[in-house]
């Protein structure tokens, strides 16, 4: 029989400059399924998402939402809107307010009142029947910072719900949960279903679509490839459908002769500073060599930033392993002295670790050199100038001068000046977080060929990507990380897509 | 060349309205009461600013980095009883007359020692607020209004409710009160000049082996000039050129002028040419992309409150020379005009924006203000009501200006 369709996507393009995040994409939402998104970083699911529940209004793409049979017009800032419309989505972070109770939170921003104030008694017995009718053991009065990460969740949904919600998004929702957690939001799920709930269920763990879906979408470079019923498909055709694609002459060739193995990790663990309960880094190996371009691929949530800001220096608490440099185990404490090891990292996220952003391209560049410059206590403004000059120049910033704020650029020249920055430090081994990310094509390219020239002349880089596709693009060896943990490293004349995303997902293990 | 030199003012406009702002003040109150623009009102205005000037070289690096410090006040009253204490107790000149010290010997060697002493226990109290700041990780505001009511406690044990009378050792009280003889005011000048156009010339020379782009000449001799001709006309007018026959106990530069002017071109020089500047900016600008480039926040930060203390040690030295006593009240309320300076002067509460020259003309502002105001006989209770209506309009102006360039 066939279903009623509660949301259709028509023929949805959304651009940003330089970039077409969804290209003429359409899908069906039967009522009452719970419908899977699938693809692979940047494929263009949150976009999607983020235009389902009004962060990108209407307008703001072409193509039709069609919703309940017509045509949903969501208004700019209007995330309130889609709620009223019956559109709730359960984030990625959670954006709960830690020092309030569960129902503090459902409720907030929209309270029962009596005159005035509060009616804190109505709110309580709410929040419990809602909690009930949804079969999500947690309790209303409890303080949300006490609940586990599971419970976290169920409150979010429950505060989803809480406005009538005809569909329900869930944007990666296990991606910080136990097993256990997990298997009983698959248990909540399946009420929620029962209930006549409609889900959008997107997730990095593919195994999770054949547990719970009915309907999978595979989005792909923000083009829908297929939509089909789950039991018609397997986890091996997923991985397949998600990166099979042919590859285009989007990364340059570079022309260089990895040398020796100088720097090696070895079964690498380490504790979350933040919460050292908890381990993010469970066992990570992998060797690098003169001058070549070490790819780091792996899921989000996988421990790749973990990893690498650990042996920076400036992350994890070490529990085991060890580094060698040059045959010798070093110990790295800080940045300073990885740097002092000739070891510099372009952080991943260039706004809030890389920059500072009201400063100038000049003094961001020579931020972590200024011991160069200085004697014992004046800094020699002039050499300072001159030297970064010279790498705005070899790298070509564009900018009017060095004097200019950091602020003031684009992504990609923002990037170059992060660049600049550690090149100046003069390192032998660079990492590279995620260094296109957010940058539009055209200077990606860019940044590509840098990178390929710093290899050739004798940096050893090691690159983490989201994007496989640049991965197997640029690196001469590809170590994937699963669950915190190094999972084999492949030569680049082995790697293809699938094998690489089996082993990030875990399907294959090392 | 006048188009360049325009062009420059245009793009420099933030740094030069506040100067403009200090202009039309002191017109405004000179024309509607010319004896604020006399010698003596000049020679004053600047002592009377210094204590709060000095602690603002301190603060702007405080706040630069997103601190505050609300002991400062007093902190330097505490620090003025110390020294007024040692004074009016004799626990310096005693001893040194005991091993034989006398006359002249035996009071400047006490000033000497007291002013050690003095700044000695202001940088132990930096040491401990610094420690509590950057070590045990408790928050600068928190940390420093608990400094703030232990160093009033401190003043009110020391003079255990009276004040203490600095009235043996004028050499002492020469710090704050003194005037230099009109001849050392030349010296000075004429050594300044000479010092601001070497620099200029040899710092264009350092840019031209470096290859860099040089800045026109015009403006930058012009600039120097102006900078040249305020500091001549200040060392005129207070040696008193322009009166018919002046009293020569009035002529001369105020020694705190002196004093502050030094702090003040010191902190300025290490807030952009050294490390310890340079990492405070970086560190008030993004705390996780300086740590992330190697910076030793702890460290940093650390030495800044050091810093700040020493400052407040010579601010508090200062005041109890000025005051010729120590008081129960001594320093009460100062942080406030402290930190309104750096804020007037352009720097941001929200840390890595400010410049030492511009807390100096904040605070140049607020003296300027309150004296104004005092001189035109303005109920004395209305001036903070006026400097705080001015603080916020300063500000406000401020962010909508940046909002339009925006």
């Amino acid at each position: 029989m066939e279903q009623d369709v509660l949301l259709e996507v028509k023929n949805v393009t959304k651009e940003f400059p330089g970039v077409t995040a969804l290209s003429d994409v359409s899908i069906k939402i039967k009522r009452g399924e719970i419908h899977g998104l699938c693809g692979e970083n940047g494929a263009g699911k949150s976009t999607l998402m983020k235009i389902l529940c009004g962060v990108y209004p209407h307008g703001s793409y072409s193509g039709d939402i069609i919703y309940n049979g017509k045509v949903l017009r969501l208004g700019a800032g209007s995330i309130h809107q889609a709620i009223e419309e019956g559109i709730a989505i359960v984030y990625q972070e959670l954006t709960l307010i830690p020092l309030m109770t569960v129902g503090e939170n459902i409720f907030l921003g929209k309270e029962p009142r009596t005159g005035v104030g509060i009616d804190w008694n109505k709110l309580y017995s709410d929040t419990d029947e809602l909690l009930k009718r949804y079969k999500l053991p947690v309790s209303p009065h409890e303080v949300v910072k006490n609940l586990g990460v599971g419970q976290m969740q169920m409150t979010e949904i429950a505060k989803a719900l809480s406005e009538k919600a005809d569909v329900l998004i869930l944007d990666e929702p296990t991606s910080a949960l136990s097993e256990a957690e997990v298997d009983k939001l698959m248990e909540i799920l399946a009420t929620l279903k029962s209930l006549g709930v409609t889900c959008i269920y997107i997730s990095h763990k593919l195994e999770e679509f054949f547990r719970i879906t009915d309907t999978v979408s595979v989005l792909r470079d923000g083009k829908v490839v297929t939509t089909l019923p789950t039991k018609d498909t397997s986890l091996e055709k997923l991985v397949q459908l998600m990166v099979g694609r042919e590859m285009k002459e989007r990364f340059p060739k570079g022309n260089r002769k990895p040398g020796e193995v100088f720097f090696t990790v070895e079964g690498l663990r380490a504790l979350d500073p933040n919460d050292p309960s908890r381990e993010i880094v469970k066992g990570a190996s992998f060797e690098l060599r003169k001058g070549e371009i070490l790819g780091i691929a792996g899921l989000m949530g996988s421990g790749r930033t973990e990893l690498v800001t650990t042996i920076f220096g400036e992350y994890g608490i070490l529990t085991g392993g060890k580094i060698t440099l040059d045959g010798q185990e070093i110990k790295i404490g800080s940045a300073r002295e990885a740097m002092s090891h000739g070891i510099s990292l372009v952080p991943e996220d260039r706004k809030r670790q890389g920059l500072v952003l009201i400063q100038t391209i000049l003094q961001n560049i020579s931020l972590p050199n200024l011991d160069r410059f200085s004697g014992f206590m004046r800094i020699n403004g002039s050499a300072e100038i001159a030297e970064a000059e010279k790498f705005s120049k070899s790298l070509s910033i564009k900018a009017p001068s060095v004097h200019v704020a950091a602020e003031s650029l684009s992504g990609g020249n923002q990037q170059k000046v992060v660049i600049s920055k550690w090149l100046m430090s003069e390192p032998r081994i660079l990492i590279l977080d995620d260094p296109t990310r957010g940058i539009d094509v055209g200077a990606k390219f860019e940044i590509y060929k840098l990178i390929n020239q710093l290899a050739e002349a004798g940096y050893s880089i090691i690159m983490i990507s989201s994007e496989l596709e640049e991965v197997l693009g640029m690196a001469d060896r590809v170590m994937v990380m699963w669950e915190g943990r190094s999972n084999g490293t492949l030569d680049i004349a082995q790697a293809t897509q699938e094998k690489v995303m089996a082993r990030a997902t875990g399907i294959e293990i090392a | 060349m006048l188009n360049q030199l325009l062009g420059t003012f245009k793009k420099n406009i933030r740094s030069y309205i506040l100067i403009i702002a200090l202009v039309v003040i002191w017109m405004g109150f000179g024309i509607a009461q010319p004896a604020y623009l006399s010698a003596d009102h000049i020679q004053n205005i600047f002592t009377q600013m210094a204590i709060i000037a000095i602690m603002a070289c301190g603060m702007v690096f405080v706040i630069v980095t997103g601190g505050i410090d609300l002991s400062c006040g007093y902190g330097a009253g505490f620090i003025s009883v110390v020294a007024a204490a040692l004074l009016y107790y004799q626990k310096i000149e005693n001893p040194l007359a005991a091993m034989g010290m006398s006359g002249m010997t035996l009071e400047v060697v006490t000033a000497i020692v007291v002013v050690i002493i003095s700044v000695g226990v202001s940088i132990l109290i930096g040491v401990f607020q610094g420690s509590v700041i950057a070590i045990l990780a408790v928050p600068p505001f928190i940390t420093t209004l608990g400094g703030m009511f232990i160093w009033k406690s401190g003043v009110l044990l020391v003079t255990q409710g009276k004040s203490l009378f600095i009235s043996k050792n004028d050499t002492y009280k020469f710090i704050a009160q003194g005037l230099l003889p009109p001849f050392v005011g030349y010296v000075i000048a004429v050594i300044v000049t000479v010092i601001m156009f070497l620099m200029l010339f040899q710092s264009r020379a350092r840019k031209q082996k470096y290859g860099i782009q040089l800045k026109s000449l015009a403006w930058e001799i012009s600039r120097t000039a102006i900078f040249a001709v305020l500091l001549w006309g200040y060392v005129l007018i207070v040696n008193r050129v322009f009166e018919a026959s002046p009293e020569p106990s009035v002529q001369g530069v105020p020694f705190l002028v002196v004093l502050l002017a030094v702090i003040a071109l010191v902190m300025n020089y290490v807030s952009t040419n050294t490390r310890y500047g340079r990492y405070a900016y970086a560190i008030g600008g993004n705390r996780e992309a300086a740590r992330l480039s190697g910076i030793n926040i702890k460290k940093s930060i650390f030495s800044i409150y050091v810093t700040m203390g020493a400052l407040m040690g010579i601010s508090g030295v200062a005041l109890a020379a000025y005051v010729g006593s120590g008081t129960t009240g001594a320093g009460g309320g100062y942080e406030l005009d402290v930190i309104a300076s750096c804020i007037l002067g352009g720097t941001s509460t929200l840390g890595g924006e400010g410049t030492v020259f511009g807390a100096i003309v904040g605070a140049l502002i607020m003296q300027s203000l309150s004296n104004g105001l005092q001189m035109m006989n303005v109920n004395s209770n209305l001036q903070y009501m006026i400097k705080g209506l001015v603080l916020i309009l300063a500000v406000w102006a401020d962010i909508s200006m940046k909002k339009k360039k925006a």
